[in-house]
Parts: C-alpha cells; sequence; structure tokens
C-alpha cells in the first residue's frame, strides 16, 4: 500500500513524506510505551498529515459490494422506463462529502434507466444541495427537460408533520414546485397523489428528520417502497428497519463507492464521470489504520502502566 | 385561561392525531392541523431568529466581551438576509420574479451558501475528526470486559469498511469466510449491532408513547412553564 | 458546488483554513469565522423559511394567482394567526398568548409520534424479533439467536425496576454486552463519518483550492 501512496506525489517527497511519518509514529510509540504525555495538538499534526498525505498521493482502493447496497441498486435497475423515483435530499454541506457522491449515482442511474425523478428536502440547507446534485448530474445527461424528466419541489418546513402529509396527499404540502409552478402541470407528477404512488423512494440523509423519519412516517402509514443512503455516523441505527422496512441502504462514503462501482460496471460509459465516493475509500482506509494504531499505542500505554504499577505496589 | 386554554388546545391538536388513526375521515383534520404545525414552525424561528438578533445587538450596544464579533455576525446575517430576500442576482428572477427558485445556480443567495456557508460548515464539522482522534488515544482503553467488548467490536468495523480489512484476512480459505473481517463486520453490523438497536429502540419507543400520552391527557405541563404565571 | 466562481473557492478556501485554525488554539480569526457562520446560517433559514412556507405555501394559498384556476384556502389563516401568536413572547405583557402555538405544536408532536413510535418502532420491531429461530443454514440459525437473544437481554439491561441479580442480573450482563458491540459499531462508523468529512475538506483544499489558487495569482 505505501507503494500506491507514492503514486501520486513526487517519488522523491513522497518517500521522505511518509518515511519522516513513519518514524513519527515510532516516536509516539516510544511515548506511549513510556508512560509520557503526548500534547493533543501533536495528535492533530499527525491526524492532520494522515489525511493530508493520502488525499495527495490520490490511493484508490478496491471496494466490495454487499447485499444491503445491491438491493437499492437492483430495484431501480428492475424499474421500466418512466417510472417515478422520489428522491428526498435530507442533509446539508457537512454531510456532502459522504451523501452527494450517493445522491449523484442514483440519479445517474435514474435518468439511464429514463427514469423521472422528483426531488425534494426536509432540510433548509438541501434546496442547495438538489441545485448541486441536478447539476452534476446533468454533466452526463445535458438534454434534461425539467418538468418532464424532473422536478424539483423544494423544501417545506414541519419535519415529521411533512412526511406525515405526503403520506396520504402528496399535494397537500407541495401544491407547487420550487418555482410557484403547479404540479398538475408538469408531466413528472402525472398521476402522483401521495408517496406510494412513486415506485420507489430513496431517502438520502444525515439525521434527523432523515430515514428514520421517512420509514415511520412514510413507510409505515402509506406502504411505499423505500431504500436509504445514509451518513455513516446513522447508519447502525438505521439495521433495525432493514429489510423489512426499507429494502436497501448505502452507509456512508463505503456504500456510496459500492454504488458507484456497480453503476460503472453495469453502464461501462460512467467511467469517465469522477467517482467521488470512491477516491474517498483510499484516504479513508489510511485514516482508519491510523487511529486504529494510536489506540493500540495507547493500549499499550495502560498496560504498562498497570504492570507497573502492580511492580511496585 | 392562561393555563387551560393550552392544555385544552394539546389535548385537542394531539387527540385528533391520535384519533385520525382509527376514524379515516377524522384524516382531513389530521392533515389541516399538521399544515397548522407547519406553518407555526417558521414563526418559532423567527422567534429564535429574533432572539438571535437581540442579543447580539445588545452585545454591541452595551460593548460586552467579543462585542467585536457580534457586529460581523450581524453583517453576515443582514447581508444573507438581503441578498435572499430580494433574490438579488437570480438569473430565474427575469421570468418567475419573486416566485425564482432562491437556490438557482448562479444566484448571490447560492453563491454566498457555496463561497461561506457550505465550507464554513463543513469545516467545522470536520474538526470533529482531530477530536475523536485525540479521545480516541487518550480514553479508549480496554480497562474491562465491557470496554474491551466494545473495543474489539470497533476495530473489526473500522477494519471491515475497508480494504485493508479485506487484505488481513483474504488469506483464509472458503470455509474459514465467516471469519474473514468484512463478512465478521457485515454480521456484526447486521445481527448483534441490529438486537442492540432495537432493544434501544423498543424502549425509546415505550419511553416517548408513555410521554405522548402524558402530555395529551395534559398530566406533563413542563411545556407551559416561563412566562407570566 | 459544482459551478462555485473563483473568487467564491478562493473565500471558501481561506474560511475552511480559518475555522482549521481553532485546532491549534482558539483565536480571533476562528471567532470571526463562527460569527460569520451564526449569522449566514440565521439568515439562510430566515430566508429558507420566508419563502418555502410563508410565500409558497400560505401567501400563494390565500391568495392564489388570478387564472390558475386554484381555490383561496382559508383556513390557512388560522395557521398564520396562531403562528403570529408565537412572536407575543418577545412582549412581556402579552407573553403567555405565545402558549397557545406552542401547545398546539407539542400537542401535534405528541400524538404524531405516540402513533407512529407504537406502530413503527414497537410493534413492527417487536413483530421483526419474533422470527423462527431454525434457520436454513447454521450461520443464519445463529443470526437469529443473536438478534432474538441481543434484543431480549438488551431489553432486561434497561427494565430498572427489578434488581439486576441471579439470572436477571446475568441476561442483563449479556445485555450490556450486546450494547457494548452496538456502541462499538456506532464508534466505527462514527469514525468512518468524521474521516470522509476531512478527507472531503482536505480534497477540496488540495485539489480545487489549491489548483483556483494557482489560476488566481
Amino acid at each position: 500500500m505505501l507503494l500506491a501512496v507514492t503514486q501520486g506525489l513526487g517519488p522523491v517527497f513522497s518517500w521522505f513524506f511518509w518515511i519522516t511519518f513513519a518514524a513519527g509514529l515510532g516516536w509516539l510509540l516510544w511515548m506511549s510505551i513510556t508512560g509520557r504525555e503526548v500534547e493533543r495538538r501533536i495528535i492533530f499534526l499527525f491526524m492532520g498529515l494522515t489525511v493530508s498525505g493520502a488525499v495527495l498521493a490520490g490511493i484508490i482502493l478496491p471496494v466490495q459490494e454487499t447485499t444491503v447496497v445491491r438491493n437499492v441498486f437492483d430495484t431501480i435497475e428492475g424499474l421500466s422506463e418512466g417510472d417515478r423515483v422520489l428522491l428526498s435530499l435530507d442533509y446539508d454541506p457537512s454531510g456532502a462529502p459522504e451523501l452527494e457522491p450517493m445522491a449523484k449515482a442514483v440519479s445517474q442511474h435514474c435518468f439511464e434507466k429514463k427514469l423521472k425523478i422528483c426531488y425534494m428536502t426536509l432540510w433548509g440547507t438541501g434546496g442547495a444541495m438538489i441545485t448541486d446534485v441536478i447539476a452534476l448530474a446533468k454533466v452526463d445527461f445535458p438534454d434534461l427537460v425539467y418538468g418532464d424528466d424532473y422536478c424539483n419541489v423544494g423544501y417545506r418546513a414541519g419535519n415529521e408533520a411533512v412526511l406525515r402529509v405526503i403520506a396520504s396527499d402528496f399535494r397537500k404540502t407541495f401544491p407547487t414546485d420550487v418555482s410557484g409552478t403547479s404540479l398538475d402541470s408538469l408531466s413528472v407528477m402525472n398521476g402522483i397523489l401521495n408517496c406510494a404512488d412513486f415506485k420507489y423512494i430513496v431517502a438520502i440523509g444525515s439525521g434527523r428528520p432523515g430515514i428514520k423519519e421517512w420509514v415511520e412516517y412514510v413507510v409505515e402509514p402509506s406502504g411505499a417502497l423505500m431504500g436509504s443512503g445514509a451518513a455513516a455516523v446513522s447508519a447502525p441505527q438505521l439495521y433495525p428497519y432493514y429489510p423489512q422496512q426499507m429494502n436497501g441502504m448505502m452507509g456512508g462514503s463505503k456504500g456510496a463507492s459500492e454504488y458507484e462501482k456497480m453503476l460503472r460496471r453495469v453502464y461501462p460509459k460512467f467511467k469517465s464521470s469522477r467517482a467521488q465516493a470512491t477516491e474517498i475509500m483510499g484516504p479513508q482506509t489510511v485514516a482508519h489504520v491510523f487511529l486504529m494504531l494510536l489506540i493500540v499505542f495507547a493500549n499499550i500505554s495502560y498496560f504498562l502502566a498497570k504492570k507497573r504499577k502492580g511492580a511496585s505496589a | 385561561m392562561k393555563r387551560t386554554i393550552p392544555i385544552l388546545i394539546t389535548f385537542i391538536t394531539g387527540g385528533i392525531i391520535v384519533l385520525a388513526e382509527f376514524i379515516p375521515p377524522w384524516a382531513i383534520l389530521r392533515e389541516h392541523v399538521l399544515i397548522y404545525f407547519q406553518i407555526i414552525a417558521v414563526f418559532a424561528f423567527f422567534l429564535g431568529g429574533g432572539s438571535l438578533l437581540k442579543i447580539n445587538c445588545q452585545k454591541v450596544v452595551r460593548k460586552r466581551e467579543d462585542w467585536q464579533f457580534a457586529i460581523v455576525t450581524l453583517v453576515g446575517f443582514f447581508i444573507m438576509l438581503a441578498l435572499g430576500l430580494f433574490k438579488m442576482g437570480n438569473p430565474e428572477m427575469v421570468d418567475l420574479g419573486f416566485a425564482a427558485d432562491l437556490n438557482a445556480s448562479g444566484s448571490w443567495f447560492k453563491n454566498v451558501f457555496d463561497a461561506v456557508k457550505a465550507p464554513l460548515s463543513a469545516s467545522m464539522y470536520s474538526l470533529l475528526a482531530f477530536f475523536i482522534a485525540s479521545a480516541s488515544y487518550r480514553a479508549f482503553r480496554a480497562k474491562n470486559s465491557d470496554a474491551t467488548v466494545l473495543l474489539v467490536s470497533a476495530f473489526i468495523i473500522l477494519l471491515g469498511q475497508t480494504f485493508v480489512g479485506v487484505v488481513s484476512t483474504g488469506w483464509m480459505p472458503e470455509w474459514m469466510s465467516f471469519f474473514k473481517v468484512e463478512n465478521l463486520s457485515l454480521w456484526l453490523l447486521a445481527k448483534a449491532n441490529l438486537a442492540g438497536q432495537r432493544a434501544i429502540l423498543i424502549g425509546i419507543a415505550l419511553g416517548i408513547i408513555s410521554m405522548s400520552l402524558r402530555v395529551i391527557l395534559g398530566i406533563e405541563r413542563t411545556h407551559l412553564s416561563g412566562g407570566d404565571e | 458546488m459544482p459551478d462555485a466562481s473563483p473568487i467564491g473557492i478562493f473565500i471558501a478556501g481561506l474560511l475552511t483554513l480559518g475555522i482549521f485554525s481553532f485546532l491549534y488554539k482558539d483565536n480571533p480569526v476562528y471567532k470571526v469565522c463562527e460569527a460569520i457562520f451564526i449569522g449566514v446560517s440565521a439568515a439562510y433559514w430566515a430566508v429558507e423559511y420566508f419563502y418555502s412556507a410563508l410565500y409558497r405555501k400560505f401567501w400563494l394559498g390565500v391568495f392564489p394567482p388570478a387564472g390558475s384556476g386554484v381555490e383561496a384556502d382559508l383556513l390557512l389563516w388560522g395557521g398564520a394567526i396562531l403562528g403570529a401568536l408565537m412572536l407575543c413572547r418577545m412582549i412581556p405583557k402579552i407573553n403567555w398568548l405565545s402558549r397557545w402555538p406552542l401547545a398546539f405544536i407539542v400537542g401535534a408532536t405528541a400524538g404524531l409520534y405516540m402513533m407512529l413510535f407504537f406502530v413503527s418502532n414497537a410493534m413492527k420491531q417487536i413483530e421483526s424479533t419474533m422470527q423462527p429461530l431454525i434457520q436454513d443454514s447454521l450461520l443464519e440459525t445463529l443470526g437469529s439467536f443473536t438478534i432474538a437473544i441481543g434484543t431480549i437481554t438488551g431489553l432486561i439491561y434497561f427494565f430498572f425496576s427489578k434488581e439486576h441479580k441471579g439470572i436477571f442480573g446475568g441476561a442483563a450482563k449479556v445485555g450490556i454486552w450486546v450494547l457494548m458491540v452496538t456502541f462499538g459499531a456506532s464508534f466505527g462508523y462514527t469514525v468512518m463519518s468524521r474521516m470522509s468529512l476531512l478527507i472531503g475538506r482536505m480534497d477540496f483544499l488540495f485539489n480545487s483550492w489549491a489548483t483556483n489558487f494557482g489560476q488566481m495569482f
């Protein structure tokens, strides 16, 4: 892996960087063994250097596909041309590195399958996120027509109340799209009365209101079919809903990178499109290893201190 | 009147929503309640915004500690407010007037969002990566059996989500595939983690159901405290 | 931000560095960034609420554009009046009136939570746990046992009305271990999430910002 790391930087600088870094880790281990205090800013510096080095190196590592993500992909793959999909982007810029790649990949997939997407959000900041995702998807599909291929109903305040209403009457909460156009005049929304009329709902979210609320307030009362994309921080909490209440889930950058991989395997035309999540997974691996090393060093220090204490007692 | 009416309002609104689940024609009433909810939620935010302005203005006028930063907050607030309310530079204004999409590409509101709010928000949260690293080094110790289980579980998940996990146990023969880190990590998530999350979820649900019942019946009244009695 | 301007990217980079400066110690640059964040965020939400709810939902609902064929929904006035009462909180003499909309919100939330938590988080989760224990493969069977035993012992741990002693105490101990596995998984995923954010910022600084910086100067 160290060799892979050197690919992106100039080889001399790269080797110098990683040798210095390894020496630093050795010093950290020595400090831990001797039971000396390490200032927190030194840990911060190591963390910053680890991630910076890994990002600059541009490491790309293989990703393994899992069933929980494949279920979302297969459901969309199984839909027919013209079917309507509801894509709810319930996150803000702080969740974008993990969630925007999912939203982009799902949008690309839907547009490639000629499905029609209705974008919405439960987060005030989600409106800007929708604009970004549509702009990213349009790079590969410049001929998309607003109203025929996709629409954006934007944001409404009210969190759970919004969901409970759209579960039974979509137009009651969203009578118009984001530009004040009546939904009745958008062909994407023809025949859509409530959430269950969408063939598939994909909720991509990083907190509350988000996926959990979608399950509780929409899937349960309306029986709609739903998949999700969750920020890693909330993914473990969503497993109780899988697969009974949501048929699949993309969890964090890993889930997003799996979806990107599947999309490129089935539709090679997307190989030229930037795989943002796959790019994250390399540095992510390095950061995880660094963090585990920190925990190991800390525990070595702890057990040695305990031993010393036992010997002196 | 100051307490009885609010208790009645709580009882009626809560009651409508609960009963609408059992009396289908009441669904229309429930929807009205929820639409009102959406509108009131906006005013609640305006109250919060007003409070923020009040506090910052007081800070500047009374020259309290760090009052200079309150000026920055106020300037940022009013600039963003003006850009958004008047939809300045919004390319859709020509055709749609004030119905234009607030976040339309190229609008000044969206540009400031991209240049200021988005990086600040993302950077604030990314600081947590540094603090997690520092906290892990200082506090994550296998002090007893419970902490050891937590540590091992965290390690399996951390390894299982990356390529290192795949490589580290890639040598295992097929009959041992369950013990490959990526499979073990998936199993932990989908079985053991699920069991724990489910126990938490059921516990929370039972707590919320009983609390909601107390609120609707007017037994729980803490939300009515404050202000003139 | 796929269509960000060069000046926008430049400012975004500076603000990112300003926030990161907190890692060294609290300083005026960080405080300025923090103050900007608070002000801009509050205004963003205010404008978003104003247009999405007050303008599009309330105003266009009560006064639909002529020729749109939509009938005015006068019932929306009720919500607006209740909402306006919320602002009475700012006026000491009549601040008790703000309890009415508050009571409305609390009542509606309690009603929503009560029913939906009962259905989707209590009943449905119990139903999902009550599955056949013996499955087709040994692994699946092990999984079913883990879920059933884990959920029950986890719930036993949360049951504080009886002292955790004897068999009950043993079950609670197993419950703690199950919860520890859960917290471990949550920790692992939290690390993953936060690292992704940091990588996202670093990627922005080293790629978008640095490239833009090179082009600008």
